[in-house]
Formats: structure tokens, sequence, C-alpha cells
């Protein structure tokens, strides 16, 4: 028996060979422009191990290092957002539901702000304040389930109340917010193979995860009672993906700060291209969610040269638009 | 033989109990249908036989076991058990749907064997929805879609069949498809059908037996010519009717509320 129809194949493989080229392309343009314009040649001949000068350094220690980050980052949030919108059956759904960006803009603020001197604390902070939050809006959401309106409504209220300790730091020490800023936008500015390290074993467990849950997630959009139905342990399944959406997003902004747009914006675009079935949607969206990373990250270091604007704000740039003009096209046809 | 019943089962929705005490116990093989007024418990009762609610007391037997002492899945490869008007993203194919009836009876990372295809071919040929494998949900009519989700639970194999409002938001002819199949599967499979009927008329003429209940308990349970009188239907829904026997099937035709 076939599985599918040979458009939806056919359209699967096109999309897949484009993001292929996209995510090479990407990675090319990415390597090659900056600061210090670097030639295909010198690419070439510095990942052969050939040439060992100046730009040997600003391309394996700065670049590449950098670029690998935002492409893990767009993995690990795309993955978050996929995940989320199917478990909570909202498109609306990003990790900013779940309390991630409440949690961890909380705790790295507090660090910056109270203990500026201790900044290399930031990761591990936003991090802890990031899954901490994640479970606190879970347990109060929960009652008999967790209901996915209790659960985004539990959310909008938790950081709303965690915005608010952010606001009185702003104004309470206000001498000290510019340094934030930076990081409040999301920025892959100064990042190195640590970051590399600590970001790559949550998208290995991301990428696991969500290929196994995937199925369950198909399941789960037919509505709690239907896959009980089916013989889904429809509590254990929604915690646990939850609690993965949330450690990826929560690994991605530890590192980046707080990239919003990723996690909301692509699992769309993705289900708008190759429709809604999460094994496939799983892996397009991590795929699409590092091509944009390493595209507006791209775009955020040469625009406005020598400035460097914040990834998260070149992503809303231009991705809000774009999404838009898909969202418009789409209900046309 | 009774292989499925409950047994003084309680439930409610927070403090409201709903379901009161209530034992009943279900043959092999027939098609019965709960009738009764908006509030009594019906979809209440389906949802406790189906384990979408945990009961505030009492118990539901499935051969002999208690189903709380079973696992979801165990559950499922039984039990097959359709909420009221289900809703899916409509771009999933009609054949993509009908494999997550497989679920049940595959592990986390097991894949798909030839079994499971023959099953699915199976219960897609059984609801008569060969032709429609690459249709996508949202381009089904209502009694498709409505066949679609039949052929689901059918691919769990479920040796009875839970069915809440089947036939809801369907024009007649529709309606009349859905209960001619499931009627159908119960002769040739021999597929146990429970199921929340509105319809009185249609409900006797497709089931065996007819349980009525109200506020919450089960006031008449028995063949469709014994529940169906008028002296039952104005008892339970405070409706006056006629009944009318014509070529050996019973209708209620209603006269009024005053």
């Amino acid at each position: 028996m076939r599985e599918f129809t040979d458009s939806d194949a056919k359209r699967r493989l096109m999309t897949g060979a484009v993001g292929l080229m996209l995510l090479a392309t990407g990675f090319i343009v990415s390597v090659i422009t900056g600061t210090v314009d670097i030639s295909l040649g010198d690419m070439a001949r510095i990942f052969a191990g050939v040439q060992t000068d100046g730009m040997y350094h600003v391309l394996m220690n700065i670049r590449l290092p950098r670029i690998i980050t935002g492409a893990f980052v767009g993995v690990n949030l795309a993955l978050s957002g996929a995940i989320l919108q199917a478990v909570l059956k909202n498109p609306l759904a990003d990790p900013g539901i779940v309390g991630v960006t409440a949690g961890a803009g909380l705790f790295a603020m507090a660090v910056m702000i109270l203990l500026p001197s201790l900044t290399h604390l930031v990761p591990p902070a936003a991090f802890i304040g990031a899954l901490v939050t994640s479970l606190v809006i879970y347990f109060l959401a929960y009652e008999g389930g967790a209901h996915s309106l209790r659960l985004i409504l539990a959310g909008v209220a938790l950081a709303a109340f965690l915005g608010a300790f952010m606001s009185c730091f702003t104004v309470l020490y206000s001498d000290r917010v510019q340094g934030t800023v930076n990081w409040m936008a999301g920025s892959l500015s100064g990042k190195s193979w640590i970051h590399v390290k600590m970001i790559l074993p949550y998208t290995i467990l991301g990428l696991f995860g969500a290929g196994i849950g995937a199925r369950y997630l198909n399941i789960l959009m037919l509505g709690d009672d239907v896959a009980r139905g089916l013989g889904v342990s429809v509590e254990r399944v929604k915690f646990l993906l939850t609690m993965l959406a949330a450690l990826l997003a929560a690994s991605a902004v530890s590192v980046a700060g707080l990239l919003g747009f990723v996690g909301l914006i692509v699992p769309h675009i993705t289900r708008l291209i190759i429709g809604s079935d999460n094994r496939f949607l799983i892996p397009f969206s991590a795929v699409f969610g590092g091509i944009i990373v390493i595209f507006a990250d791209t775009a955020a270091r040469v625009v406005f040269a020598p400035y460097e604007l914040p990834v998260g704000v070149v992503m809303a740039f231009v991705g809000a638009p774009f999404f838009l003009y898909l969202l418009s096209r789409s209900s046309r046809s | 033989m009774n292989f499925f019943a409950c047994e003084n089962l309680s439930a409610g929705y927070g403090r409201k109990e709903v379901l009161k005490n209530i034992t009943l116990s279900f043959e092999k093989e027939r098609i019965t249908s709960v009738i009764g007024p908006n509030g009594s418990g019906k979809s209440t009762l389906l949802k406790c036989m189906g384990r979408l609610l945990k009961p505030s007391a009492g118990c539901v037997y499935l051969d002999g076991r208690s189903i709380s002492a079973m696992t979801d899945s165990a559950i499922a490869r039984s039990v097959g058990i359709l909420p009221q008007s289900p809703n899916a993203p409509g771009d999933i194919p009609v054949h993509c749907l009908v494999a997550y009836g497989r679920n049940p009876h595959k592990k986390a990372l097991s894949s798909f064997t030839k079994e499971d295809r023959e099953t699915v071919e199976w219960a897609m040929h059984a609801t008569g929805l060969e032709d429609k494998r690459f249709m996508r949900l949202g381009q089904l009519s209502g009694g498709e879609r409505q066949r679609a989700w039949i052929a689901m639970a059918l691919a769990q194999r479920p040796q009875i069949l839970l069915l809440d409002e089947p036939t809801t938001y369907l024009d007649i002819h529709h309606q009349f498809e859905v209960l001619e199949l499931l009627e159908k599967l119960n002769t040739s499979c021999g597929l146990t059908v429970v199921m929340v009927m509105h319809d009185l008329n249609l409900a006797s003429k497709f089931s065996g037996r007819l349980i009525a209940m109200k506020e919450g308990q089960v006031v008449l349970d028995g063949c469709a010519k014994g529940v169906l009188t008028e002296e039952n239907i104005f008892d339970i829904f405070r409706v006056k009717s006629r009944i009318v026997d014509m070529d050996g099937s019973r209708a209620a035709m209603y006269m009024g509320v005053a």
C-alpha cells in the first residue's frame, strides 16, 4: 500500500531539498560575510586546514561557533514551539506560554543587575528560571488533568506577575538596565564553542524526544478523549512533552537570550507548507528554525555594520511580514 | 454472556453528582442505545464505561477484570470510544486517521507491520472508504467523516464500541448511513455497540435494547417495544406522543409538551 499520495510526497521532498539548500547557502553566506569578508577560496582553504592565519581565527573561533550556536538555538526554539502547539492544540502557543520567557528573563535580569560581576552565571540562571517557571505553571494549571486553556491562562498570569518584578528592576536600577537590553532582545553576539557545547546536548535530546513524540502529538491533536480512547496515557504524555518543550526553550534562551518569535512562527510557516502531520512537521520545523536564525543573525551582523542589531530584532522585522504574507496567501487558496 | 458491565457506578463533575449508583451489564454482539433528556447522565455513563472519566464510586468490568487495574492501551485494544463530534486537523488524509487506530497495538518505537496495514485496509473497506483513502478529513461530507472516525475505532479491533451521539449534525440520509454501517458491523463482525442517541425512533429501529436514563439513574431497560410507549415517553421527556407500529418497527409521533 502506498502510504501517501504522490503530490504529498513530492511536496515534502521539494521542501526538504529547498530546506537543505537554504541551510547550506545560509551557512556559507554567514561564514564569508561580516566585518572582515572572507572569500570562498579562503573558506575552502581554512576548512581544508591549509590556511591558518588571522582569517582562520576569525572563521573558526568567532564566526563558526556563532553560526552553529544560532542554528541550534533556532532548532530548539522551533521544536519547542511545534511541540507546544500540538500539545496545547493552540496555534498561538510558543515557549513564552509555558513561562520560559518570563522565568528566564527575570532570573537572568536579576543576575545581570544585582550581581553584575557574575555575568557568567546568566545562562544557568536563565535555564533554571525557565524550567522552574514552567513547572510552576504546569502544576498551577493542573486539576485532574492539564487542560490547555488553563495552562495558557496560568502562563499569561504568571508571565504578568514575573514581568512586574522585571519592571521593578528597570525602575530601581535604571542605571544598569543598559547592559541587559541586548540579552532581552536575544543576541548571538560573542558566542563561542562553549555555547555550542552548552546547547548541543539539548538539541540532540530534543530531536530524539520530538521524533519519538511525533506519533503521540498527532494523536493528541485529535483531542484528549479520542487520544485516551486510543490508549494514550494522555496526562503522562502531555507532561513529558511539555517539559521537553520547556527544556528545549530554556536551553535556547539561556544561551541566546529572549529570542522570541522563532518558536511561534517557524512551526506555523512549516505547517502552511507541508501540513500538520507531526512526523514531518517536527523535523522540517527543526531545519527551518536553524535556517531562519542563521539568516537573521547574518543580517543582524551586516546590515548596520559596524553596529550589530540583536538577532531577535531582525527576526521580528523580517519574519512578521513574511508570516503575514504566508497567512494571507493560505487563506485565499 | 455478559462481558462488559458496570457495578454501582457513580460519577460527577466537581461536587455535582451526575451518575447515581448504576449497575448494568452488556451482552456480546448486541446494539444498545442509551436515551434520556439532556443532563440525564447518558454521556457521563458512556465516558465512565470508556474510562474517559474516573467514577467517584463503583467499577467497570471487562471480561471480569476491573478496567481501573488495566493499562490504557490494554483497554483500548478491547474498548473503542468515540466522543460526540470529535475534531481533528482538516488536512489529515483518511488513511492516516484510520492508522491512528493501531496505536494501542504499538510500542513507542515499533513500526507499522503488515498486520497493521491489513487491519487499516479492512477498516476502510468495512466502512466503504477505500476510494477516499487519500481524501483529507476536511474534504469529506459529514457522514463520510463520521465513517472515517468509526474506521479509526475499528482499526483498534475492539470487541465493544462506545459512541456518543454518532449521528449529531448529520442529515437524515447520513444518519441512516452511519447507523446501517453499525448494524452491518454488528451482524458481520459481531461488534458490540453501545451508543447514546437522541432520536428515539432511530434508536428503537437500530438497537435491540434501549436503556432510558433520567436524573442520573436508569429508569427503563428493555427491548424497543417495551421502552417506547406513550406513557414512558411522557414520564421521561414530558412530551405527549402517539406510537405507530408499522412493518415491524415502532415509531413515536410527538404531539407537544402542553
